[in-house]
């Protein structure tokens, strides 16, 4: 009877032993869980709660760190990629953006977004008010894939708007028809760059400087020329750009050798 | 005297089977210590991803092993020298088949348990508990889907269909076996010759069932078949399993004749 004891005692330490090693894939799943809220107006992520947002178009993450799977509560971790909704998780984490509603059998396609609660009073006042967008923006991934800014100064924006403000050399334009150097876009962004909205394209063609406007979302564009006398603020901006530690960065002097561009203007990006 | 054929044909087949269980339950052990070691390098991905190669490889040598023992028993002990003692106990043909299908049956469940007994230590902890909570969600998802009865019926049509058809896989071996002892020469050889004549035939004869089936496919039979599929799919899936069940348990009784026939009028021992 001891012995049996003995042997008892010995398995039970050892399953007891055994069940102690973790498993970082599992952990990895665990922290890419979350769960929804009462009516799905709530997600609860990482200790948090997120609560959802009024939609609008100015909010998009483009800095997303992670991506994370929301589920109902009773779906197992194991479950959540089959099951659950993918939400990008903004760098900060005070944004989750979700793209729809998707699980085996039933999709919903939308998108909306998630702010943490202890932020969601200040975001969402400035949602209903309309944020100061007052800075203007470019933004590029450096080579580890982070997204890093350039902020245009006072007399670059004032150039920008101006120049925006005239009549368009040319309307109307399909984009394609467009065969650019070089192009990058500029947006208005709020103080901490989390509301953004699409200002113009900045494009360079055999050294004419341009400002491209979408019209409508059906491939139509404004086009404005940058004049002679505009040219140096705007070099300005396209030398910042050129200097910028981009994948397939080539170095500021080669903007000055038109023959040293790329003919595919997405070759740089 | 059944009960004791019974009792010495599990022991024969304990004497290989347990080893077995315990060398994959010891690799099982292994993945699982070598987990402890768990860090974020290459040595360690080599190391567990071949525990995990090593594992599945030894369930499926638990698997093949046993269904292989089940097999060698049945011919050495019927068919080889060691039939002439067999014979000479008081059971009959039928007897000797039912304990050995019987035995050899409850050996692959074994394996199966053991299989599940080692999943268990392998995965043991939180990952064990996590695949138990998916597979219970994905119970319940199902019986929210099907309906309770559906599931429980489904269920025994699925354990009866796995056990018959286990059982029927060791009969058609045991008919082949059978069969080759009907040759002169080289019975062994022409068991295995008449194991591929039946594969042959039964891989034409599905052949020419799927090139009938897309054949058919337009016709209203098969519309029919579709649509009952769609309107009904719980009770399709019911004919389907009992349909193999009955399949199943047809074809066994068959190999189960052509064995009874062999042993009771043309057994020709070496």
């Amino acid at each position: 009877m001891k012995k049996i004891k003995r042997i008892l005692a010995t398995l039970l330490l050892s399953a007891l032993a055994l069940s102690l090693a973790g498993c970082a894939e599992l952990d990895d799943m665990k922290a890419h869980h979350a769960v929804w809220g009462e009516e799905r107006g709530t997600v609860l992520y990482n200790g948090a709660v997120y609560r959802a947002l009024t939609p609008s178009d100015l909010l998009q993450i483009w800095d997303a760190k992670d991506v994370i799977y929301v589920t109902d509560k009773d779906v197992p971790v194991l479950l959540s990629r089959w099951y659950g909704s993918t939400m990008s998780v903004d760098k900060s984490g005070i944004l989750l953006e979700c793209h729809g509603y998707s699980a085996w059998g039933e999709s919903e396609l939308y998108t909306s977004f998630y702010c943490r609660e202890d932020k969601y009073p200040e975001i969402d006042r400035q949602l209903q008010q309309g944020p100061d967008l007052s800075r203007v923006i470019y933004s590029y991934w450096d080579e580890e894939g982070n997204e890093k800014l350039y902020s245009l100064t006072a007399d670059q924006i004032a150039a920008v708007e101006a120049l925006l403000a005239g009549v368009p050399t040319e309307s109307g334009i399909e984009r394609y028809t467009l065969d650019e150097d070089f192009s990058f876009n500029l947006e208005r962004a709020s103080e901490d760059a989390l509301f953004r909205t699409n200002l113009c394209e900045v494009s360079v063609d055999n050294r004419e400087i341009s400002l491209i406007k979408d019209v409508e979302n059906d491939g139509l564009v404004e086009v404005y020329i940058v004049s002679a006398e505009q040219q140096p603020v705007f070099q300005k901006i396209i030398e910042a750009f050129a200097k910028m530690e981009w994948t397939g960065y080539y170095g500021p002097e080669i903007i000055y050798d038109e023959n040293s561009f790329p003919d595919d203007s997405m070759d740089y990006i | 005297m059944v009960k004791k054929l019974f009792k010495h044909e599990f022991l024969a087949q304990l004497r290989l089977w347990l080893p077995m269980q315990i060398i994959l339950l010891a690799v099982a052990l292994f993945g699982r210590i070598v987990q402890f070691f768990e860090t974020d390098t290459t040595a360690y991905d080599i190391v567990f991803g071949s525990s995990v190669v090593i594992y599945v490889l030894a369930i499926f040598a638990a698997v093949m092993l046993t269904l292989i023992f089940g097999i060698v028993r049945f011919y050495k002990n019927l068919f080889s020298c060691e039939g002439y003692l067999s014979f000479t106990l008081p059971v009959t043909a039928d007897q000797h088949i039912m304990v050995k299908t019987l035995v050899s049956g409850c050996a692959m469940f074994g394996t199966l348990l053991v299989a599940f007994l080692s999943f268990a230590v392998f995965t043991a902890g939180d990952v064990f508990i996590e695949v138990m909570k998916a597979a219970g969600y994905l119970i319940k998802r199902f019986i929210a889907e099907f309906g309770g009865a559906n599931f429980v019926f489904y269920l025994i049509e699925g354990i009866l269909f796995v056990s018959i058809g286990t059982l029927g896989c060791y009969l058609l071996y045991y008919a082949c076996i059978a069969l080759g002892q009907t040759f002169k020469k080289n019975r062994v050889l022409g068991a295995v010759g008449v194991y591929f004549i039946y594969y042959t035939i039964v891989q034409a004869i599905s052949t020419v069932l799927m090139i009938a089936v897309s054949f058919l496919a337009e016709t209203t039979f098969f519309e029919a078949i579709a649509d009952f599929v769609d309107t009904c799919p719980e009770a399709f899936i019911h004919i389907v399993l009992c349909g193999a069940v009955i399949l199943c348990t047809l074809f066994s009784a068959l190999y189960f004749g052509i064995i009874r026939l062999i042993i009771r009028k043309k057994l020709n021992l070496e």
